[in-house]
């Protein structure tokens, strides 16, 4: 579905992304695990179009899509749910899932997302009319997860949604993912806690500094001896 | 005249100025919320209203044809000006973008003053903005009732505009967070268009007004009122409208109670103490009225 084919990118002289390629097939929940500053977040970037490679192209359905805007992409189905949520403090929730379906021209469709978003997270229904900005850091990952579903997704792109969140809501997050997994959506999962992206994913790549050193099934990766030592803390 | 009598007087008096540098404010606002932009260039949308319904005013036609006409060319001018000056910059350091707004300022400008001559003109501003009529013993001119009203009404538009649809909405959402509102596929280019097309409207309202209110027009009858607005704008809040509504009609109050106030002579420096006491206002709460301290992220 989605194909990474010798990504170079550069801030300025700094080369971020020496090179990067894997995959992501249709379905799948593939998670990205790397360190601080490994350019897990200038993958995704790039993926969506906020950066763009200077080598290499980025496949999306056998299309090229390495120079279209973030905005082209939403129209291809591919959303971002960005590092530190990123929501809209000063807008409700609301109208923060109704900017996620912004480009959206069915109101029947949007509204019964808008429903299901609600089931899947009950305590964002009940502030329905709060601003953003109000939330505690849970619920505003929740709200994040949400506002990127609502342009219904065929591919969603997670960047550390664990950051900064207590365990029990960490294992919340997780678990909605692993359901959105079953109702269809393929997820590219980026993260730094790698136990529990290892324990949802199908797939999983090592990413160190701009490049891909290793990339096997999860379960298979659970038990690579470098992976336990440097990411597993084993 | 009673003491009740000369507060009211005053109080129209201060509600009409206000009026006008909060729409004036408002443009100013709008587009730096989204693009980090001070467009100094703003206040000559006036300018450009007003000769546009002077001239056509000359022709003949009927004073709301004409205004109707000059609003929609001022709109059309802001988005001209955001088209060919602030596109191709965009993302630059603001200070590029702040010299910029200087250049269209002076470019504007000059070519007022090849076209249509530096010399000021009357503005023949209709009867319903150029009567004086008395209320007992309240002395009141009607363009100051017309802007008063205008505005209440306009503001009560665009507070429906940026609250309830889609585009307003995208707005304020853009202006707190222009990378997740490219995320979400807000059409940003769309969005900074009609901040242009709204701002630059309104501005040419406060032209006409401006312009029926002094009774003439000259090139640079725009400096002062972008001015005031733009100080309005820092300390209601910079950026946001309601900051910029509020500024606009504390600045209009401030005046007029001190030229109310000030004895005689003093009342030449009215914009020294003014300014004085906006400066104090910016040290109690630096980011103005309604502004609020950047939040931490926890």
């Amino acid at each position: 579905m989605l194909r990474l084919e010798n990504v170079e990118v550069f801030y300025g002289n700094i080369r971020a992304l020496k090179g990067v390629s894997f995959s992501v097939r249709e379905g799948e929940l593939v998670t990205l695990i790397g360190s601080n500053g490994a350019g897990k977040s200038t993958t995704l970037n790039t993926i969506v179009g906020l950066l763009h490679p200077r080598q290499g192209a980025i496949l999306y359905e056998d299309e090229p899509i390495h120079r279209l805007s973030p905005f082209q992409m939403i129209q291809r189905g591919i959303s971002l749910c960005p590092e530190g949520r990123r929501i809209f403090g000063n807008l409700t929730v609301d109208d923060n899932l109704r900017m996620g379906a912004i480009q959206r021209r069915d109101p029947e469709g949007v509204r019964q997302d808008r429903e299901w978003v609600y089931a899947l997270f009950p305590v964002l229904a009940e502030r329905l009319h709060q601003l953003g900005g109000t939330l505690s850091g849970g619920e505003q990952q929740m709200l994040a997860i949400g506002r990127s579903l609502m342009s219904r997704p065929r591919l969603l792109l997670m960047d550390e949604p664990s950051l900064g969140l207590a365990p029990v809501l960490v294992q919340t997050i997780f678990q909605t993912l692993q359901q959105l997994k079953a109702q269809g959506t393929t997820i590219l999962l980026v993260e730094q806690n790698a136990h529990q992206a290892l324990e949802i994913a199908d797939r999983g790549y090592i990413l160190e500094t701009g490049r891909i050193i290793l990339g096997d099934a999860a379960a298979t990766l659970r038990t690579n001896k470098l992976v336990v030592q440097s990411y597993l803390g084993g | 005249m009673s003491f009740f009598e000369y507060g009211v007087q005053q109080l129209i008096n201060a509600l009409s100025i206000g009026s006008l540098y909060a729409l004036m404010a408002i443009g100013l606002a709008m587009v730096f919320g989204i693009l980090r932009l001070i467009n100094f260039a703003h206040g000559d949308l006036m300018m450009v209203a007003s000769y546009t319904a002077l001239f056509l005013l000359i022709d003949g036609f009927p004073f709301l044809g004409a205004a109707i006409v000059a609003v929609v060319v001022a709109a059309i001018a802001g988005l001209a000006m955001e088209r060919v000056a602030y596109r191709p910059i965009r993302g630059a350091p603001d200070v590029a973008m702040l010299l910029t707004s200087f250049a269209v300022t002076i470019v504007l400008e000059n070519v007022a003053v090849l076209t249509v001559g530096a010399r000021s003109r009357a503005f023949p501003a209709p009867p319903f903005l150029s009567t004086v009529f008395t209320l007992g013993n309240l002395t009141v001119s009607s363009v100051n009732v017309v802007a008063i009203v205008t505005t209440a009404i306009l503001l009560v538009l665009l507070t429906f505009f940026v609250r309830r649809t889609d585009t307003g909405i995208s707005m304020r959402a853009a202006a707190e967070d222009l990378v997740a509102a490219q995320l979400m596929g807000i059409n940003i280019n769309r969005v900074i268009a009609y901040a242009f097309a709204i701002g630059s409207g309104l501005a040419g309202v406060a032209g006409l007004l401006w312009a029926a209110k002094v009774g003439k027009v000259d090139p640079f009858m725009g400096f002062s009122p972008v001015l005031k607005a733009f100080i309005a704008a820092v300390i209601g809040g910079f950026g946001t409208i309601p900051g910029a509504v509020v500024g606009g009609y504390v600045l209009g109050f401030l005046e007029i109670f001190l030229q109310g106030i000030l004895p005689g002579q003093s009342s030449a420096y009215r914009d020294a103490f003014v300014f004085g006491i906006l400066i104090l206002v910016l040290l109690i709460r630096p980011n103005g009225i309604l502004g609020v301290q950047e939040r931490e992220e926890i």
